[in-house]
């Protein structure tokens, strides 16, 4: 997702009490039928009329946010212009959308250029910087943006540089840095900048994709740990990004998933969310707790062979034993736990 | 160099100077008085296979040879769960009498009754024996159909030697090697368990919905080489069209990058659109990444579906016109020169008008005779309860018409476009052709589970010149009385899962001569003033026959 719009999405409000316990639950569309319902009780209640206006505008219900946010006088002009911009009405978004707020005149930007109105959108790079700062990346993407377009090649370089120093999953600062470069006359330099990010483009996709599959229901397991996955599969594409939060949002996503799941579910989410710690993060320790734990809720051979090759790693041979024999009772045929037993004697011989 | 073959044209009325005006760009549905009766059947279930939703193409081409234009339409049915599908209702070939008024033709079309689980179709004559033939492309089994008299058509894929039994999408016929036969290019779209079908949307009631592509896997598309005896043989290899399992929805082929050379642009769902640019003799290289054509002008992968090319800002280069999903809108990519393309989507005013839509079939053509090309896409979402998940989308939408302005900008006409755009449908082809003959380009526009349309234009063209026979793909370049030079580009445009009239329609201003630029082949000009009317384009040497045309009654 742009990163205006992740700018913008994030600014939502910290909402208290009601429907907001459903919300926290994951029920999300009851929590917005509860909400509804107070409000048709107490009407004149602004902070609940806030709060549902701003969770229907998580939940893509632009056409009950803008209706929502009418009563709310000069205090829901915002609301209503990024209701109407969600809706495709970009005419009528700039009439609300106040150019001396951050996250809205993001979205009078891009609601001009929607129009065509590509001078005016230029023209409010200005409050851009005022509102955001001369060195934030949703700043510098604007003005990477139209230093491309005017064929400013070099400059435009500098400014998606800047942007993916300080955001390095901005799809349009990679695709525009190629751009840029090509555009300077660096032929091999931009087809390898090209590369990187047609590489990373079906990674970030999948991350968009997964993030879209928690909107409506966040407590889904299977959702959540798909989020672990996609994080981890960027982490894998660039180990630098473990210096950003990927990893600590890619481990709470695991966690969740691990929390949720039931029964045999919880097997691959637990082996999924081990593997993350042993591989990414280095943790094998933090691998085998997890396993262990889950073999306390669901037993499985599954979790029992890869526990074992954890507890090899950290030397741990009688806990791997005890667990090898375990599965081994379970799978008395199992060549692949008899050989890694046989192993363990081995290993044991030789020390 | 080939000998000029110059005809006496006289110089008739439609060769004066007279300004062009545009006339209202405006459409009426023509329902009853067309007597086509066409309704797409998709087998919708609640187990909300994808498939459903994905609609099925047409064709627009003179079936029965008798000079006007006849349409073919491809159903699907039930999804093929058993091999028996006798049971299913079959593509149907309906034969304009005239003046736009058809017939349903398909219990004498022979093979063309094909009973498939149909996406698209895709017109040309493979064997050159004169007839049309007809490419098929379903979940399951594609079949090729060959032309024969009588707007028959005889199933000839085993002896043709074409095994291709995934999901495809579109498919165009082309001449990439330039050895004067057409060879095929199918795209590949997902990898479909029909059996074990998944469950997407939220799990409550009335919220199932169908999967996004990124639930499955892409199918790699294909190329088969024409060997030019009614046989053709897989060369997606050693054509260099490899790694191309790309979800593919549609398929244009066009000299993109200017070199003469017939290129492969295709627009696939979800995933990086490619650009494969051809070398004249069959070979192709990735082109993508440098042209800027993959992805839009923020980098990101958009839902590729309809495609259309054309020169919309008058550089007599081709652009690029790709039809996208919803939050995305479509995408104009515009040539500067040397093989790249810009996104100049929101320059041209093409971006928020088609944001909360999902389009489809994808058409540039010069819809009101004024010389610059126009946009018309048919639009309708995949996700039939969409409003549930977005409040302000719906499964049908409305068609949409922008008229241009020569120079690469836009101007939404919808508004006043009569029945075109006044009715929400979930709209997938749509594609122009002049079906009452009156010199101007009429639309039909194919619905998902739904009725066929037509949409009579109701400009009547006195000034059209009507070129046919042309390579699809050639270049023409018209040069006007004013000292201003027009680029076409001869088709049929394929727009999604279909095929367009490949006759070419001019209309922009007196006519002092032409230039053709053949693909892989030499430069044809024709030196002389070109009156309105019909020509059938005959090459070596090149001749523009005269084709005498009565004029349908409306």
């Amino acid at each position: 997702m742009c990163i205006l719009v992740q700018l913008l999405l994030a600014a939502t409000l910290q909402a208290p009490a009601e429907g907001e316990a459903l919300w926290q639950a994951g029920k999300r569309l009851e929590a917005l039928d509860a909400m509804a319902a107070e409000l048709t009780v107490r009407p004149e209640d602004r902070v609940l009329r806030l709060r549902l206006v701003e969770r229907e505008l998580e939940l893509s219900r632009f056409q009950g946010a803008l209706a929502h946010a009418r009563p709310l006088g000069p205090a829901g002009r915002g609301a209503i212009g990024r209701a109407l911009y969600f809706l495709g009405r970009y005419a009528e978004a700039l009439e609300y959308l106040s150019r001396d707020q951050a996250d809205e005149v993001l979205l009078a930007v891009e609601s001009l250029r929607a129009l065509g109105r590509i001078a005016e959108a230029d023209s409010l790079l200005p409050r851009v910087r005022g509102l955001w700062g001369s060195e934030h990346p949703a700043y510098r993407l604007l003005k990477g943006r139209k230093l491309l377009r005017e064929g400013d090649g070099p400059g435009a370089a500098l400014e998606f540089e800047a942007v993916l120093a300080r955001a390095p999953l901005e799809a349009e600062a990679h695709f525009g840095l190629g751009r840029a470069l090509l555009a300077s006359g660096k032929r091999a330099a931009a087809l390898a900048q090209l590369e990187r990010h047609r590489r990373l483009m079906p990674l970030l996709d999948r991350l968009d994709f997964a993030r879209h599959g928690l909107a409506l229901a966040p407590g889904g397991p299977a959702n959540q740990a798909a989020l672990g996955d996609a994080l981890r599969a960027l982490l894998d594409f660039d180990m630098r990004l473990k210096q950003t939060g990927l990893p600590g949002e890619a481990r709470a996503a695991y966690a969740r998933a691990f929390a949720g799941a039931r029964g045999a579910d919880l097997v691959p989410i637990a082996l999924r969310a081990a593997r993350f710690e042993v591989e990414v993060l280095d943790r094998p320790d933090l691998g085998l707790a997890l396993l262990e734990e889950a073999l306390l809720r669901h037993e499985a051979v599954r979790l029992r062979v890869r526990a074992a090759d954890l507890c090899g790693t950290l030397a741990e041979y009688a806990r791997a034993r005890a667990h090898l024999e375990t599965a081994l009772h379970a799978r008395p045929s199992d060549q692949s736990i008899q050989q890694r037993l046989a192993e363990l004697n081995r290993a044991k011989e030789v020390k | 160099m080939r000998r000029l073959f110059l005809l006496a044209l006289a110089c008739l009325a439609g060769c004066a100077d007279a300004p062009v005006d545009a006339p209202p760009l405006r459409f009426s549905q023509r329902a009853g008085a067309a007597r086509l009766a066409f309704i797409h059947v998709a087998g919708i279930s609640s187990q909300r296979q994808l498939p459903e939703t994905m609609g099925a193409g047409a064709a627009v081409f003179d079936a029965d040879l008798d000079g006007d234009l006849d349409l073919y339409f491809v159903q699907s049915g039930a999804l093929p769960l058993q091999a028996e599908r006798a049971g299913e209702p079959p593509n149907e070939l309906w034969l304009n009498d005239g003046g736009m008024r058809f017939s349903n033709h398909t219990a004498m079309s022979g093979d063309a009754a094909h009973r498939g689980y149909g996406m698209g179709a895709s017109v040309g004559d493979t064997n050159g024996d004169g007839y049309e033939d007809l490419f098929v492309t379903n979940l399951g089994a594609d079949v090729l159909l060959a032309g024969e008299p009588g707007a028959s058509f005889r199933d000839v894929t085993g002896a043709a030697g074409i095994s291709v039994t995934g999901w495809s999408g579109g498919a165009i016929f082309f001449d990439p090697d330039n050895d004067g036969d057409l060879d095929l290019f199918i795209t590949g779209y997902l990898e479909i368990d029909i059996e074990h079908p998944q469950v997407c949307g939220l799990q409550r009631e009335g919220w199932r919905s169908y999967c996004h592509p990124d639930a499955y896997a892409g199918v790699p598309d294909s190329y088969w080489l024409n060997l030019g005896d009614g046989r053709f043989r897989d060369a997606t290899e050693s054509a260099g069209l490899c790694d191309s399992a790309g979800k593919g929805l549609g398929a244009v082929a066009s000299d993109l990058d200017g070199d003469g050379h017939l290129d492969i642009y295709v627009a696939n769902d979800s995933v990086e659109n490619r650009l494969w640019l051809g070398d004249g003799a069959g070979h192709f290289k990735d082109g993508t990444l440098l042209a800027g054509v993959g992805v839009n002008g923020l980098g990101l992968t958009e839902a590729g579906m309809g495609l259309a090319t054309g020169d919309v800002d008058g550089d007599l280069q081709l652009d690029l016109f790709v039809t996208n999903f919803d939050d995305e809108s479509n995408t104009l990519y515009r040539a500067e020169g040397a093989g790249l393309f810009s996104d100049i989507t929101q320059i041209a005013g093409l971006e928020g008008s088609s944001r909360l839509s999902v389009g489809f079939g994808a058409l540039l053509e010069d819809f009101d005779g004024d010389g610059d090309l126009d946009i018309a896409v048919a639009n309708g979402h995949i996700i039939h309860n969409i409003e549930l998940y977005h409040d302000g989308k719906t499964w049908a939408q409305k068609p949409l018409l922008w008229a241009g302005d020569g120079a690469g900008h836009f101007e939404n006409v919808s508004a006043t476009s009569g029945d075109l755009c006044a009715t929400a449908v979930v709209g997938r082809g749509l594609y122009a052709g002049d079906l009452d003959g009156d010199g101007d380009l009429d639309l039909v526009l194919t619905e998902c589970n739904g009725a066929a349309r037509l949409f009579e234009n109701l400009g009547q063209d006195e000034r059209a010149v009507v070129l046919s026979g042309l390579p699809r793909g050639t270049l023409v370049e018209f040069h006007l009385r004013d000292g201003t030079t027009i680029l076409r580009e001869a088709g049929p445009q394929p727009s999604y899962f279909g095929s367009g009239s490949a006759r070419l329609h001019f209309s922009g201003g007196a006519i002092s001569g032409l230039d053709l630029r053949l693909p892989g082949g030499p430069s044809l000009s024709w030196p002389a003033p070109l009156a309105p009317g019909h020509y059938r384009v005959r090459l070596d040497p090149l001749e523009l026959v005269p084709e005498p045309r009565e004029r349908s009654a409306k």
